[in-house]
């Protein structure tokens, strides 16, 4: 018997696959703290948790696990999270960064997939593009409320995008555009009160855990690198975006295949790293990059120009 | 081997030559292959000394892979490989 019996459908070795799995997770607001939990009840093993921000009252209507007394300690985000995944499975490898994305984007290069919690569009954008580099599954969530003419009437809609390499991307499929850069460049400063609450980030999360769990451990043989769900709330539905069957069968032009791994990596750099020896504690993220793996783990562009990839 | 190497060169690419010895299952390198693969690194390792450079080689159903840090440095083996497709499968060698 395992706490995991009753999804064996998922296939023979979906535990353990689940298990091995690290998922990065950027902003754990609203959208993020279901994905989490979520995570967490499906066995997922390794966590890489990034958000810069602790958690304010404003966020007790959306943020899943925030509780009053967290409001009150100014808790880190990441840390509520790290207390939901606990919780619900106390062996899961946590890496908590208390931080911009950008300043611990060496540890989201070690996760096999990535999904973004993140309002803003060019953080969208540069999420995905830093994913698409070091050839990791990104999946988007979204949500907003638009008012409907002059009247008191709103319009709560969101939208799921898995974007894999070489396939779609939120550019191509309309989320990220001029415009909207533009736009939210000059809103820039008041865009702290976006309207945000619960039930569609929940929705739109379950849609991502989804995405996630038919790419790793699919119950059907179907399964996909690339979607795109476009949630209306008014009407209640959830749809598969026809944007995404126009693009599926051109090239993104927005991410060329040559462009990955990273420029400055310098292997001659790896090796006398690998060769200094360790001060004991200097590693953060030890279960997740132990030391007989940090060589390989440097080494996750080499195969890049091939469908296979080294991790860790 | 001449247009690999040059097309490692911009932007800095490893270089791995690839070959299949079929069948299913781990497979491994024959001495020919080592042979070889001490012939050519050395060469590719001056062309784009900031990679790492091998050999795959690929049976129907799985993978193994050698890398040199450097021409004058044992080969070690690739611990993962990961298939980036749908599904994404990892194919863990040291598990
Ligand atoms: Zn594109």
């Amino acid at each position: 018997m395992s706490w995991l019996d009753r999804q064996s459908f998922l296939g023979p070795d979906s535990d353990q696959v689940l298990q091995d799995l690290t998922v990065g997770l950027v902003g754990l607001g609203g959208g993020n703290s279901h994905v989490v939990q979520q995570l967490a009840h499906l066995g997922v093993g390794g966590f890489v948790l990034v958000d810069d921000d602790v958690i304010s009252e404003t966020n007790l209507n959306r943020l899943v696990g925030g509780t009053l007394e967290d409001v009150l300690e100014a808790r880190p985000k990441t840390e509520i999270a790290k207390r939901v995944v606990l919780s619900v499975n106390p062996e899961a490898r946590i890496a908590c960064h208390q931080a911009k994305w950008q300043e611990v984007a060496e540890h989201l290069r070690a996760c096999d997939i990535i999904i973004g919690g993140v309002d803003r569009i060019i953080a969208k954008s540069e999420l995905e593009a830093f994913c698409r580099r070091f050839l990791t599954p990104y999946i988007d969530m979204g949500m907003d409320v638009h008012r409907l003419g002059d009247a008191d009437e709103f319009l709560v809609a969101g939208q799921v995008v898995l974007s894999s390499p070489s396939t779609p991307c939120l550019r191509c499929l309309g989320v990220v555009t001029d415009s909207a850069l533009t736009e939210e460049a000059g809103q820039y400063g008041d865009a702290g009160g976006k309207p945000q609450v619960v039930w569609p980030n929940g929705i739109l999360a379950s849609t991502a855990v989804g995405l996630l769990v038919q790419l790793f451990t699919p119950w059907h043989g179907r399964p996909v690198r690339s979607a795109y769900y476009a949630y209306d709330a008014n009407q209640g539905t959830m749809t598969v975006s026809e944007r995404l069957g126009r693009r599926a069968s051109k090239d993104c032009p927005h991410f060329p295949p040559d462009e990955v791994g990273d420029p400055r990596f310098d292997i001659r750099e790896v090796v006398t790293r690998a060769e200094t020896p360790i001060e004991r504690g200097t590693i953060d993220t030890v279960p997740l990059a132990e030391p007989k793996h940090r060589l390989t783990a440097l080494l996750a562009m080499v195969l890049d120009l091939l469908p296979f990839k080294v991790r860790r | 081997m001449r247009k690999a190497a040059q097309a490692s060169y911009r932007p800095p690419s490893a270089i791995l030559h690839v070959h299949t010895h079929g069948g299913r299952g781990r497979p491994g390198f024959s001495r020919v292959d080592l042979d070889s693969a001490a012939s050519f690194v050395p060469g590719f390792a001056e062309t784009a000394p900031r990679m790492p450079h091998g050999l795959l080689v690929l049976s129907n159903d799985s993978v193994h892979g050698l890398l040199w840090a450097g021409p004058d440095r044992p080969a070690f083996p690739i611990n993962s490989f990961k298939r980036i497709s749908a599904p994404i499968r990892a194919d863990w060698s040291d598990k």
